[in-house]
């Protein structure tokens, strides 16, 4: 082959290209938060944050909303961590490979892909309706919980199969059940990216709009219980917008959903590595 | 399967130590013969050779020591090797021994080379020389190309020095009452009798460290 | 001299692969016994066949027998966690836990069901200070084991299997991945252990076998060629075979 550009160089001008590539993605994803808080932040205030809203949301705050994506995030994590993790360990530790196992993870995989309004009909239909919970906190947030399952499942799998060989075979070299040894070796050392699974399923959750829209309700008050319905952040900011009851409160509401899920997101990644690099030694 | 492979550097140390052996144990038989032959024939260049050659076997001698401790430290030998190498020390310090003694031969030599040494004792002497002749050679043979059976002839061969050095003796000490002025030089009769009896005790030795380095026993 | 296990013409098999084609040998109690032999000749199989390390493994089989004290270890009534308990094992790479160094030593009593703090304490302790570690590390029990070096971690290791006082240490070239110094430190230890445990260990160091053992067995082709006294396989082995691999001419 003719070389046009001499290695070099080539290197050289792949370099730029990559680094213009990640600048890039990075530009985007401070744009858009950017814009976000611009626009949005100067609605936020404390009144904003720990009021009823007036109106639909059309002037006052937001509290009704906040409370109730804090409920229906926990019920959906109460439901969805256990059981992804579960069957997390089922898979890579105790399964085997045969037809059985196979069908789960082909099932796992095409409900990662099904579209949320799906998912939202399912709950109206299954939930709401069959089991007659009618639109709640938690229809919403066992719908939430079907969506978290796959991605924790997937992720805690991968997690929970790349603990070293050599940690199981000393832990059972010593006396001790598979049992003890996934409880007491395996979980510790995958714990990283577990927590990495479940603030996924959680990020998904708690920005899910569709699969609530027809499970949750719309009641602009403060939930107590499960069973009163709910006006999650991004049901409200959905309503707002599309509506357009009050663009302004809109970016408000997107400018506190963003913040919540940044915090969630570093805060947990800082403990999980911190608890890493404490366990690692490094 | 395992596959064989050669150890190259190793086996050439290995070589090299039977090379020098071999070359160190020519040495010492040539230093031998050459000394035996100035005692019938003296020769001031032989006498010369005999000492140079006894020099020179002396070296050798370290120069064998230091490769092996070399092989040792660098090679970590085990069963067999490590058993021919710790043979080889204990031969090469025979041979460094057998070549001295030749050395002492030709100091005998010197001694007698003007003297008319009767007949009778002479012969016992040259019968003891050709017999530890073929003993060193035999050793040499035996240690080199592991023989067990020439090590066990050596035995006999010893017992038949003894005979004749017991009998040297005596015919010597019968001349020395013979006749009192031989005495001062049959005196080194007696020693030359003594250095080939330690010869052959050296070269039976040489047998026997072939047999233990072969089967681990004491022969 | 009385021999804590039996190994009576074990065979083994993965699906229909047969590695072990019938072994038999005794081991001698608080001895060290050496296993010697080429790479893929079944001496890891072995030795994993004797803590049932083997039984995850859903295509292997074994057949002969295999006592410890006595007692078939394969037998149907025999708990594998208790034989596992028993038969101690140290690996090739030292693969302590991502948990403190304390929680390390621990793990196999609390597994075992001790919960005590005082008694824990007191085990850790004694353990470590058994495995020529103490000194090392006693400063900073609450620091990671994967703090520690190379050779400290593979003394953790033997620390932790000698907390859970088994009668026999299976030990897998535990020095294969440790500088000289370090492996001076394991055969030291070695040394010291046998007054207390029965130690079987798999190495390629053939100078670490004639170091460390009073027993030998050389493994070829999933036989034993030859076995007895080290001093004596090594200086006037009586098979062909053995003398080659331990004159390093195959192997």
């Amino acid at each position: 082959m003719n070389r046009m550009i001499p290695p070099k160089y080539a290197q050289k001008i792949m370099n730029v290209v990559f680094w213009a590539v990640g600048i890039l993605a990075i530009a985007i994803l401070v744009m858009v938060i950017g814009y976000l808080l611009y626009v949005g932040l100067p609605q936020v205030n404390l009144t904003f944050l720990f009021s009823d809203p007036i109106d639909n949301g059309a002037a006052g705050g937001i509290w009704p909303s906040i409370v109730s994506t804090f409920y229906i995030t926990i019920v959906a994590l109460v439901v969805a961590a256990p059981l992804g993790v579960l069957a997390a360990v089922y898979l890579a530790e105790y399964s085997g490979e045969n037809t059985f196992v196979k069908t789960i993870r082909f099932a796992t995989e095409t409900l990662a892909s099904v579209p949320s309004i799906v998912f939202g009909l399912f709950g109206l239909a299954f939930f709401v309706v069959y089991l007659q919970m009618g639109f709640c906190i938690l229809a919403g947030g066992l719908t939430l919980a079907l969506m978290a399952i796959p991605t924790i499942l997937r992720t805690s799998e991968v997690a929970i199969e790349t603990v070293p060989q050599s940690y199981k075979e000393g832990s059972m070299a010593l006396g001790s059940s598979k049992w003890q040894t996934v409880i007491r070796v395996v979980i510790p050392a995958a714990i990283g990216g577990i927590t990495t699974g479940i603030i996924l399923g959680m990020a998904r959750a708690i920005e899910e709009t569709a699969a609530i829209l027809y499970t949750v309700g719309a009641t602009t008050t403060v939930p107590v219980s499960l069973f009163d319905g709910g006006d999650p952040l991004p049901l409200h900011l959905y309503t707002l917008a599309t509506e357009g009851i009050s663009l302004p409160n809109a970016y408000g509401t997107a400018a506190v959903l963003v913040i919540l899920i940044l915090v969630i997101t570093f805060s947990t990644n800082y403990l999980v590595e911190r608890y890493t690099k404490k366990m690692m030694g490094r | 399967m395992a596959k064989k492979h050669p150890r190259t550097s190793f086996n050439e140390r290995l070589n090299e130590l039977k090379d020098d052996m071999g070359d160190m144990g020519d040495s010492t038989l040539i230093a031998y013969k050459d000394a035996i032959s100035t005692l019938f024939n003296y020769d001031e260049e032989l006498v010369k050779k005999v000492t140079e050659t006894g020099e020179k076997i002396n070296k050798m001698s370290y120069l064998l020591e230091n490769k092996s401790m070399s092989t040792i430290a660098a090679e970590q030998p085990v069963a067999k090797d490590l058993r021919f190498i710790e043979s080889s020390l204990k031969v090469e310090s025979h041979l460094k021994r057998i070549g001295n003694l030749a050395v002492n031969i030709v100091e005998v030599a010197r001694h007698l080379k003007d003297e008319d040494v009767p007949e009778k004792p002479m012969n016992d002497i040259k019968k003891m020389a050709y017999l530890v002749e073929k003993m060193v050679s035999k050793s040499l043979d035996s240690f080199l190309n592991e023989n067990m059976d020439l090590s066990r002839e050596l035995h006999q061969e010893d017992d038949e020095i003894d005979d004749l050095f017991d009998k040297a003796l005596k015919d010597i000490t019968q001349t020395m009452f013979e006749d009192k002025d031989a005495i001062n030089y049959m005196v080194y009769l007696i020693f030359l009798a003594r250095f080939l009896e330690r010869i052959a005790d050296r070269a039976e030795s040489i047998g026997d460290r072939t047999i233990f380095m072969i089967t681990c026993e004491k022969p | 001299m009385e021999n804590i296990m039996q190994i009576k013409d074990l065979k083994t098999y993965f699906d229909n692969t047969n590695v072990l084609k019938g072994v038999t040998i005794d081991i001698p109690k608080h001895e060290v016994t050496s296993i010697i032999g080429p790479s893929g000749t079944g001496k890891s199989v072995f030795l994993r066949t004797l803590n049932r390390m083997n039984d995850v493994i859903s295509t292997f089989r074994k057949e002969g027998t295999i006592l410890l004290d006595g007692e078939d270890i394969y037998d149907s009534k025999v708990d594998v966690v208790d034989i596992r308990k028993r038969v101690g094992m140290v690996f090739q790479k030292p693969n302590p836990f991502p948990k403190s160094i304390f929680e390390n030593v621990a793990y196999g009593m609390r597994v075992h069901g001790a919960y005590k703090k005082a008694q824990l304490q007191e085990v850790v302790e004694s353990s470590l200070k058994n495995a020529a570690l103490w000194d090392e590390v006693k400063d900073d029990l609450d620091k990671s084991a994967m703090s520690l070096s190379g050779g400290q971690q593979q003394r953790l290791c033997i620390a932790r299997t000698i907390a859970v006082e088994p009668e026999v240490i299976l030990m897998d070239e535990p020095c294969s991945s440790l500088d000289p110094i370090s492996t001076t430190k394991i055969e030291d230890l070695i040394h010291k252990l046998k007054n207390d445990f029965t130690i079987i260990i798999v190495t390629h160091n053939m100078q670490q076998a004639t170091r460390v053992s009073k027993y030998t067995a050389f493994f070829l082709n999933g036989t034993i060629v030859e076995k007895g006294l080290t001093d004596k396989i090594f200086i006037e082995p009586e098979d062909k075979r053995t003398e080659d691999y331990i004159t390093g001419r195959f192997g």
